[in-house]
């Protein structure tokens, strides 16, 4: 079964230490795409790691691909800085980095998921807003609980 | 190698969250979440993160300087002896220092005969640690678990910007239980106002008198507030039946907390701070609680209140919060805030992860550290303090009968700090902007309109 990280909109008080984590972990530049809804609101939009992963069919040097362990995984030798794959994401998670000419992604914490702990992220979540979950867990509770009506990425996640 | 993990508390707020560090030999490699902690769970706020970084800054200060060049800490010592022993000296002491620092600040003050020393922190801060030495019989102080347990929470600005950690607490009280309770004072919408079930939005900085209101609905005494209730509300600019629930559904909770975050935008924090308190006691089971911006605020202001006395305050309230973040810094040695200041002799501080120290947190409790590291070449104020006069300083024991003595308290009249509330005259409008979960992103507005019609 896979995990995933989800997102409770009710809970998330827009602090940014997931980015502040994954900026942490990953030679200070945050992997996470944020929804820029104010001033100081930006959510934090996390890659879905999709099971026919728009960004991996559009790019030109296969340098996103989908790995055995059903992750979404971009590399950084093949990466051109193309921006396809930005263009590509139907949920607007990849955002580039226009100054090192690369695009960031989510690699769900690679070093930390092999020692079998979770993502810096869901480690770091202020609020209790990010759990790290098994993908049918989650549909299941969302079905029971009616205040978890705004969980964003689990109502993708059921319609992958 | 074997890595090893050590824990240590970040001290960026006072709220004292845990954190740990993964060390390699005398190396600090990595910062890690401390989940067995009960103050945050492992969880931590962007500042926290910084915290790896009072260990292996690379621009962080070294040898000691004069006049910005490297000296040896000899000449640098005599330098400073001879500046406080000529004249009128000034000490301030850091917000962020252990309490046995501050200890030892107070007591080269003493052995230097004057009494001169005033802590440095953020000036809103320092305002409303007067507060706490108003009087108030039968005041409680709330704990972390009182938060997440109460069933109304009554919170006086921007707390989730300054402690976001608490945003678990708060959501506890938000979902835990129906008919909970959850009321915002503040003239914004912030990320603390996106939980409120009752949002005051009051006039810029007038949250002192809307308290003020609260307390004559509570008080039910019209002789202690010179002013009716609806002459506040429109001064405040809240509709009366606003101000009437607020009240009501406050004392009406089983179990109640007033958090407290004091900042620059507020006018009088002192009697914010007095007002939290007095509104504790008007109801069964009601506490309060003040986070501070600074982690050993109330340690370092008690030790030098039990030690020195009355002291004069700083001249200048402007100085004060600008040298408080100049010594606040001390650890990165952010030379830029120092230079600004225009420092003769710079001395590199041990910071608190590299030095042994207590230090007393928002709720009271003490939170004694353990060296993670080795020093990169300062030395504990301690030290210095040793170096330049013969101290004669007590044990671990010491530091904490002055701490435990608490702040000292001094009676007051009710009726009149009500009656300064009254004067106070609402600031400019505030600029800061809306904030909504949704606001204009599209995206996001999708997503939810979807759901909500296929769901």
């Amino acid at each position: 079964m896979v995990s995933r990280v989800y997102l409770n909109l009710d809970l998330c008080c827009g602090c940014r230490s997931c980015a502040a984590a994954c900026a942490y972990g990953h030679h200070l530049q945050s992997l996470l795409g944020h929804n820029k809804l104010g001033p100081t609101a930006e959510p934090p939009l996390h890659c879905l790691h999709c099971e026919q992963p728009a960004c991996a069919a559009a790019c030109p040097n296969e340098a996103m691909q989908k790995q055995a362990d059903q992750t979404v995984q971009r590399s950084h030798f093949k990466c051109v800085g193309c921006l396809s794959c930005t263009v590509a994401c139907p949920f607007g998670v990849i955002q580039p980095d226009l100054s090192k000419h690369i695009t960031p992604k989510c690699d769900l914490c690679l070093d930390r998921m092999s020692k079998g702990e979770i993502p810096r992220c869901v480690s770091a979540c202020t609020s209790g807003a990010l759990s790290f979950a098994e993908v049918d867990e989650q549909v299941a509770d969302e079905k029971k609980n009616l205040a978890s009506v705004r969980i964003l990425s689990n109502f993708i996640g059921r319609r992958r | 190698m074997v890595k090893t993990l050590k824990r240590s508390a970040c001290l960026f707020c006072s709220l004292g969250c845990g954190l740990m560090f993964r060390t390699q030999g005398a190396e600090v490699v990595a910062l890690d979440y401390d989940k067995e902690n009960p103050v945050n769970n492992g969880s931590l706020c962007p500042r926290g993160h910084y915290n790896i970084e009072l260990i292996n800054h690379p621009q962080r200060l070294v040898h000691p300087q004069i006049k910005q060049k490297p000296v040896s800490w000899d000449e640098a010592l005599l330098e400073v002896k001879r500046g406080l022993t000529s004249g009128e000296a000034q000490i301030a002491v850091s917000c962020l220092m252990s309490n046995e620092d501050a200890y030892c600040a107070a007591k080269l003050a003493q052995s230097l005969g004057h009494k001169n020393i005033w802590a440095a922190g953020a000036a809103a801060d320092l305002e409303a640690y007067q507060g706490l030495k108003y009087e108030v019989p039968g005041a409680k102080t709330a704990t972390l678990e009182d938060i997440g347990n109460a069933e109304c929470l009554l919170i006086i600005g921007d707390i989730l910007t300054r402690s976001p950690v608490l945003s678990k607490r708060i959501n506890r009280v938000k979902y835990g239980k129906r008919g909970n309770r959850i009321i915002v004072i503040d003239p914004d919408t912030t990320h603390t106002s996106w939980f409120a079930t009752e949002h005051l939005r009051i006039r810029p900085g007038m949250e002192a008198l809307a308290l003020a209101g609260l307390l004559k609905v509570l008080l039910n005494d019209k002789e202690k507030l010179h002013l009716s209730l609806d002459t506040v509300a429109e001064k405040v600019g809240l509709p009366t039946e606003k101000l009437l629930q607020a009240a009501n559904s406050f004392s009406a909770a089983a179990s109640g907390c007033i958090i407290f975050a004091p900042g620059a935008d507020k006018k009088r924090n002192d009697l914010i701070q007095y007002f939290t308190r007095v509104l504790s006691t008007t109801s069964v089971n009601k506490k309060s609680i003040t986070f501070y911006s600074y982690g050993n605020c109330l340690g370092v202001n008690i030790i030098l209140d039990q030690m020195i006395g009355d002291r004069p305050t700083p001249a200048h309230p402007a100085e004060n919060s600008r040298l408080g973040n100049a010594a606040a810094d001390y650890f990165t040695s952010d030379s830029t805030e120092l230079v600004e200041v225009s420092a003769d002799v710079l001395l590199p501080l041990a910071s608190h992860l590299e030095d042994k120290g207590s230090f007393m947190l928002a709720d009271g409790r003490i939170e004694s550290l353990d060296p993670i590291a080795p020093r990169v070449g300062g030395k504990s104020f301690r030290e210095i303090c040793l170096a330049l006069t013969d101290l004669k300083v007590g044990g671990e024991n010491e530091v904490l009968d002055v701490i435990n003595r608490g702040v000292p308290q001094k009676k007051v009249d009710l009726a009149e700090l009500l009656n300064q509330a009254r004067l106070i005259e609402p600031l400019a409008a505030s600029p800061r902007e809306e904030i909504t979960h949704f606001g204009d992103n599209q995206l996001v507005k999708n997503f939810f309109w979807y759901r909500v019609n296929n769901g």
